[in-house]
């Protein structure tokens, strides 16, 4: 019981070191057991997901709590663990490390055999897991310093995958842009943090919250970060890297950055709200989040409509995803401390925090199953596909779940956080409402200009291989957990998802 | 054109980070120093070792050392992976 107990109360930091010590492992023993080097990889998948749902259940059913780093046993009392690199086990924490690991599992599983002609796969593995500790530090930790550090093992490793194909040139070249723009993004950041640093003297958020106060260099080093996280979570003045990494990677790895993008967009919140809101004007900071998201998602639309490639028209998609995410979270910013908080403000945040984990479930799956498709037929050009329905029965129904959820059709799992998010936004400008819903309107257009193109139509028997096995497993995970969503939305988002709202919004 | 206008918004960001640089508090005199005083005071008997950077560094911020040690294995593994001559994939051709 002792140490079931311990097991517990380190869970935070168990979801890190799991896979760090994994990808040493398998870096290290990969190059003399080739052939048992899946097996290490799916027990660390195991394991660590184990870990995030011991995390979860322990913070839903009882409480939250800090997890203190140090030889030294902690004092609260005095609030010198303040002091220390603090992790924070809370509402917010577990429905990002929830929504992460279900696509690091996902991919992790379609991975095994869409990987399986590629060498040097224990690097591959060991990028893999490095990128899963780096998300989840990023979401966890409460020092922003820690943040940087986990910003560039995320950075560094994700590069590393986008890159992993090396006979392709466009891969290389997508994970070049977004080295070279990540890199930039980072020393961006580390000098907002010296900034903060010099004035106040602290690192943890929560002390940085408190005296935070709007001084020339505060809004600089604000306006910095904000940037910085603007572009890693791809949303539009800075997206222009997003269609090559997501386009070009190799196939299970589109979706697995979909998610590292959402991991910085969730650490983005995290300072944003948790950190910096209170001392410089909610307003400002909700108008220009909201202003972002506004752009994405209109911008995001109308690029996807002229793409043919259709790896680039889901990046693009994916792109107005996050405006609709950054658009409520924003309405939801900008109420903060107001009376129209409790109206609509609270409603905002709530659905712009369940888009966030209902978009990268629906998104994940509509990637793998044109990953799967190209993985096939050899062709990413939607004009030259057609009558794939006969072919891959499967394959268009998963795309067909995915494509009416991405487009908010209503019984799917899409319908009901766009629907919260046309509420709020209707509550709170009606003409952005009426914008979000119009945007909506022409993704449902481009999704279905999609199936009739690529799965219905004239049949054509060229190719004659079917989807293997394990890919096939990963996406009937994704579409069980979309229809899922789609039965019970009301439960997610009061068990799951307002505890979340609740922790991030804690100071106010 | 293009050119001009990279320099000129390079040129601008350096004036507002140079700008920004000038009005920050004297070196080592933040408005709070519990952290530093904490550091100081309690590193000793907390981390019980006497060099006080030893303590910082491997007790206080352990878990960023740990971290700044993680990038430099990933950004070596990423290198390796692609400089790696690879013995082939099946499908090397094709624009998949």
């Amino acid at each position: 019981m002792m140490v079931w107990d311990i097991l517990v109360t380190s869970s935070p930091a168990l979801v890190l070191a799991v896979p760090l010590l994994f990808a040493f492992l398998i870096a290290l023993l990969g190059r003399f057991f080739e052939r048992h080097v899946n097996i290490l990889f799916a027990s660390a998948l195991i394991i660590t997901s184990f870990f995030v749902g011991v995390m979860a259940v322990e913070v839903l059913t009882s409480e939250s709590w800090m997890y203190v780093f140090g030889a030294a046993a902690p004092e609260p009392e005095n609030g010198t663990s303040f002091f220390r690199i603090v992790f924070l086990a809370d509402g917010f924490s577990v429905l990002a490390t929830i929504t992460i690991a279900i696509i690091a599992v996902v991919t992790g599983i379609y991975s095994f055999d869409y990987m399986k002609d590629e060498t040097v796969l224990n690097k591959y593995y060991s990028l893999f897991l490095l990128t899963w500790v780096g998300i989840n530090g990023m979401v966890l930790t409460n020092d922003i310093f820690n943040m940087f550090v986990w910003f560039e093992v995320t950075t560094m490793a994700s590069c590393g995958l986008v890159a992993f194909q090396n006979y392709r040139e466009k891969s290389i070249e997508a994970a070049l842009k977004y080295l070279l723009l990540s890199v930039v993004g980072g020393l961006v950041f580390l000098f907002a943090i010296g900034l903060l640093y010099g004035q106040y003297g602290v690192l943890n958020l929560t002390l940085l919250s408190e005296q935070i106060s709007g001084t020339f260099n505060d809004r600089l080093a604000v306006g910095l970060i904000m940037v910085v996280f603007a572009m890693k979570s791809s949303s539009v003045p800075f997206h222009f890297w997003t269609p090559d990494v997501y386009g070009e990677s190799p196939g299970p790895i589109s979706p697995y950055m979909a998610v590292t993008t959402m991991g910085f967009l969730f650490a983005f919140f995290r300072l944003v709200v948790g950190g910096f809101v209170g001392g410089i004007s909610p307003q400002l900071i909700g108008m220009i989040v909201m202003l972002l998201g506004m752009i994405s998602m209109v911008v995001g639309v109308m690029m996807a409509f002229a793409q043919r490639d259709l790896r680039k028209l889901l990046a693009y998609l994916s792109i107005s995803q996050i405006g609709y995410i950054m658009l409520a979270v924003g309405i939801g910013i900008a109420t903060l401390d107001t009376a129209s908080y409790d109206d609509f403000g609270s409603l905002a945040m709530t659905s712009g925090l369940f888009h966030m984990i209902n978009d990268v479930i629906y998104k994940s799956l509509l990637f793998l199953t044109i990953v799967s498709l190209v993985h096939v037929t050899g062709i990413r050009n939607r004009e030259e596909l057609s009558g794939l329905v006969y072919k891959m029965p499967y394959l268009s129904l998963f795309f067909l779940i995915g494509a009416l959820s991405i487009s908010g059709v209503p019984p799917f799992a899409g319908f009901y956080s766009k629907f919260l998010i046309y509420k709020s936004t209707f509550l709170f400008h009606p003409l952005m409402g009426l914008f979000a819903i119009v945007t909506s309107i022409i993704i449902l257009v481009i999704m279905a200009k999609v199936f009739s193109q690529v799965f219905l139509g004239s049949k054509e028997d060229s190719f004659d291989q079917h989807v293997p096995k394990s890919m096939f497993i990963g996406m009937t995970i994704l579409a069980v957990l979309v229809i899922i969503f789609s039965m019970m939305p009301h439960v997610i988002v009061s068990e799951i998802i307002t505890p979340a709202v609740e922790s991030l919004t804690a100071l106010f | 054109m293009k050119k001009v206008i990279s320099v000129i918004v390079v040129v601008l960001f350096f004036l507002i980070l140079s700008y920004g640089l000038s009005q920050m508090r004297p070196f080592g005199e933040p408005e709070s120093t519990e952290m530093h005083d904490h550091f100081l005071e309690d590193s000793q008997p907390h981390g019980q070792i006497n060099d006080l950077v030893t303590a910082v560094l491997f007790d206080h911020i352990g878990l960023d050392t740990l971290g700044g040690a993680t990038i430099l294995f990933s950004a070596v593994s990423g290198t390796i992976t692609v400089f790696q001559k690879f013995k082939g994939s099946v499908r090397k051709e094709g624009d998949y």
